[in-house]
């Protein structure tokens, strides 16, 4: 969508994106940081980083009966570079930590974490030496998904509101949020 | 010939081949047990392997007990069975702290991972071992996490900072050395890192790969990125709520662990008997998760090879399987449906119509797929020849399953030691001889086509039995019913026994075993008489198939290694467990 074009004859005015732009004569009106919050919402790309079983209904989600492409979020990337959000699906061991990082620090700016499941959320079932006790030691986390696994209408559910959120335009990530925003900041990293 | 018949027998048998190899003989919950010493265990193994009466050629895993304070401390235990002749035995080693063992990692390809791995978990050092590294905790890990004075929540957290990327830095480079050691050195070949963060690799797996060109020269397989600390964490829980945990383990398979567990248990309980009507609910389950666990390998492998729409099309069918799991365990996935004593509940009503409902579409469901497929050139053409593995070759490096029985190994657990009433069903195993990545997708498509017969039978079988018995009446182990509690003081009793202090599982050790869908799925168990396990050991199928990788990839393109790791069928978290 660009900001003058001609919508087709038969659309009406009510179907502008956000409900605020205003149709007037064949020409869309909207703030830019709402325009960029409304296409972020709407093509935000997840980053393929399955670890455990909560994988396995990442996966369903995006299969054909739950359809995560009703949300224009179908697009799983394998490169992080290509990816705006990083779904933790699963148990974090500390062997694995340091990479979960490097993917996250490797997505570009703005990023969001959705913490899928018990087990990334707080470590859950496994309070053993082997698991981070919660994914929020290692990034940033926007939403948490309870559940074991979360059913894919949970994970959707958190897509949506991540997706309100974003379009909202007030919304601060994470990372730019105490105690993220401080470490990133910091002048040793 | 009876079971029992057959187990002296064996004994017999061992005893006079061992002879004074052998310190003792004996029989523990129904099966062979041979205990010998560390100086005498190469001699034992290969008497054992070539004997042609016993013939144990398969090594189904080493692991270890740590019986602190008991001196010597622990005990290493290898695991035998013979593909030939259907029979198996456990040698038991006492190693003190301070001793060693012989390496047997050249009698039995599939002991050089199994050994690393109690080296890691233990601290028991194997001599002239060819590769004794840490396999599932990082390389920067201090103690052995399953000693016995080693605290299950660890030692404090490992520090995260600047650092850990230091230490992943000198690991890569670490890989570079290895392979740079080999013979062409690092002018021509290059080392490039996959995983684990890569969408083929089927999880959490990091590959090493030294390559020629685009070919393969050497792969060196790093696993671990999901260890979990299950083994520790089961000697923490009591014996009821472990069967949680295990579903979390295959996730793709939860009933196949979740009745691994339970058979082991119910060895050990002599005075436990499973109603008819709860092993066929079980057998019926156990065929289900099958089907969907060969459905995501069907699915992700061709998505692997670039065939979306496969993948549509499997999780669809999933999806009406896992409804069915709804219906009778609440959940989607982690059910924890069978439990110790037989099963949580009995199937609901309109369970069998649902059943059946599925049925009839199913078979057409698969040709779709098989019409995608078989017949494919291209699919052909990706996995005709490739990742070809021979029988002798996969028996020594301990893989089992379809993986086995696409390389010309006729074996299969539901037919040759039959457990949960499997013996009573009709049921034909497939058995191709190529061991290439076609064969073994022919064997699961065909394996599928079994299952699906099979779970037919089970419901005309489950239909004849009586409702309400899906589980024992032995209330000592199994949660007495509401209408027990409320008429009699002993079954308040018992409630109050069994949700306080848990079971009483008598002393003793046992070996429980199935056919998963990935293979030989066991469960060894050690009790002490109290209410939590002295030592759970996961055999899992995938850790021991997927050791033989870098013998499947050796002289394959890149891309064939996707489709390589697509046909073992790997769950990472069954690896690292």
């Amino acid at each position: 969508m660009s900001l003058s074009s001609t919508p087709e004859p038969s659309r009406k005015p009510s179907a502008a994106p956000t409900g605020r732009p205003v149709s007037l004569t064949g020409v869309f009106t909207a703030s830019l940081n709402k325009l960029v919050a409304w296409m972020q919402a709407n093509s935000i790309w997840p980053l393929t980083a399955g670890l455990a079983c909560c994988a396995i209904e990442m996966m369903a989600t995006s299969a054909s009966r739950f359809d995560i492409a009703r949300f224009g979020s179908e697009v799983f990337r394998a490169s992080p570079r290509q990816a705006d959000l990083m779904i933790v699906s699963g148990r974090l061991s500390w062997k694995m930590a340091p990479i979960l990082r490097e993917l996250y620090d490797q997505m570009p700016f703005p990023k969001w974490v959705i913490s899928m499941g018990a087990c990334a959320s707080s470590g859950g079932l496994f309070r053993t030496y082997a698991i981070v006790h919660g994914v929020d030691h290692v990034v940033p986390v926007d939403i948490y998904v309870p559940g074991c696994p979360p059913r894919p209408e949970a994970l959707l559910d958190a897509l949506i509101k991540l997706q309100k959120r974003i379009k909202s335009g007030s919304y601060v990530p994470a990372y730019a949020r105490p105690p993220w925003k401080q470490w990133l900041e910091a002048p040793d990293r | 010939m009876d079971v029992g018949v057959q187990q002296a027998t064996l004994k017999k048998l061992v005893s006079s081949r061992l002879g004074s190899l052998a310190e003792s003989v004996d029989e523990i919950n129904g099966q062979a047990v041979a205990e010998v010493t560390a100086v005498n265990l190469r001699p034992a193994l290969s008497t054992l392997k070539e004997s042609p009466e016993l013939k144990f050629d398969y090594l189904s895993f080493v692991s270890a007990v740590d019986l602190y304070p008991r001196s010597p401390r622990f005990d290493a235990i290898y695991n035998l069975y013979s593909t030939q002749r259907h029979h198996w035995l456990r040698l038991k080693v006492p190693v003190a702290e301070e001793e060693t063992l012989p390496t047997v990692s050249d009698l039995y390809a599939t002991a050089n991972w199994h050994e690393r791995e109690v080296w890691d978990l233990f601290g028991i050092t194997f001599d002239r071992h060819p590769d004794l590294r840490r396999i599932v905790t990082s390389d920067h890990w201090f103690g052995h996490p399953l000693r016995k004075d080693y605290p299950v929540e660890g030692r404090g957290a490992w520090p995260l900072g600047a650092n850990v990327l230091q230490n992943i830095a000198e690991e890569g480079m670490a890989d570079q050395a290895d392979i740079a050691s080999s013979e062409m050195g690092p002018a021509r070949h290059i080392t490039l890192n996959m995983g684990p963060q890569h969408p083929a690799t089927h999880g959490v797996l990091r590959l090493a790969l030294e390559l020629d060109g685009e070919n393969i020269v050497d792969c060196i397989p790093h696993i671990g990125y999901l260890h979990t600390g299950i083994e520790k964490l089961s000697e923490h829980h009591n014996w009821t709520q472990n069967v949680t945990h295990y579903g979390r383990m295959d996730y793709l398979s939860p009933m196949n662990n979740e009745l691994a567990y339970c058979l082991a248990v119910e060895r050990l309980i002599p005075d436990l008997e499973i109603p008819k009507r709860a092993q066929y609910i079980r057998v019926l389950m156990s065929e289900l998760t099958r089907i969907i666990s060969h459905l995501v390998w069907l699915g992700t492998h061709a998505l692997d090879i670039g065939a979306m729409s496969v993948f549509m099309y499997c999780f669809a069918e999933r999806e009406k399987i896992l409804d069915l799991y709804e219906m009778v365990g609440g959940e989607r996935m982690m059910t924890a449906y069978i439990r110790i004593g037989g099963c949580a509940a009995d199937v609901p009503e309109g369970f069998e119509e649902a059943v059946q409902g599925w049925a009839r579409d199913f078979q057409h469901n698969l040709d779709i797929n098989h019409n995608l497929l078989t017949k494919n050139p291209i699919w052909k053409e990706r996995t005709v020849g490739i990742g070809v593995l021979g029988r002798e070759e996969s028996i020594n490096a301990g893989i089992s399953g379809p993986l086995a029985r696409a390389a010309g190994v006729d074996w299969d657990l539901r037919r040759d030691n039959p457990y949960s009433s499997y013996e009573e069903f009709d049921f034909d195993i497939p058995v191709e001889t190529a061991g290439d990545v076609y064969s073994r997708y022919l064997v699961r498509m065909e394996e599928m086509v079994q299952a699906h017969r099979i779970v037919l039978q089970a419901l005309e079988k489950i239909r004849e039995t009586e409702p309400g018995t899906h589980v024992s009446r032995n209330y000592k182990y199994v949660p007495p019913r509401r209408e027990d509690i409320d008429a009699s003081i002993e079954g308040l009793i018992h409630h109050f026994k069994y949700w306080t202090e848990g079971i009483p599982v008598p002393t003793g050790e046992a070996y429980g075993f199935i056919e998963a869908s990935k293979g030989e799925l066991g469960f060894y168990l050690v009790s002490d008489g109290s209410a939590r396990p002295v030592r759970v050991k996961v055999r899992g199928p995938s850790f021991s198939n997927l050791s033989a990788l870098p013998r499947m990839v050796q002289g394959h393109l890149i891309a064939d290694v996707v489709a390589i790791i697509g046909s073992i069928d790997i769950v990472l978290g069954e690896v690292d467990r």
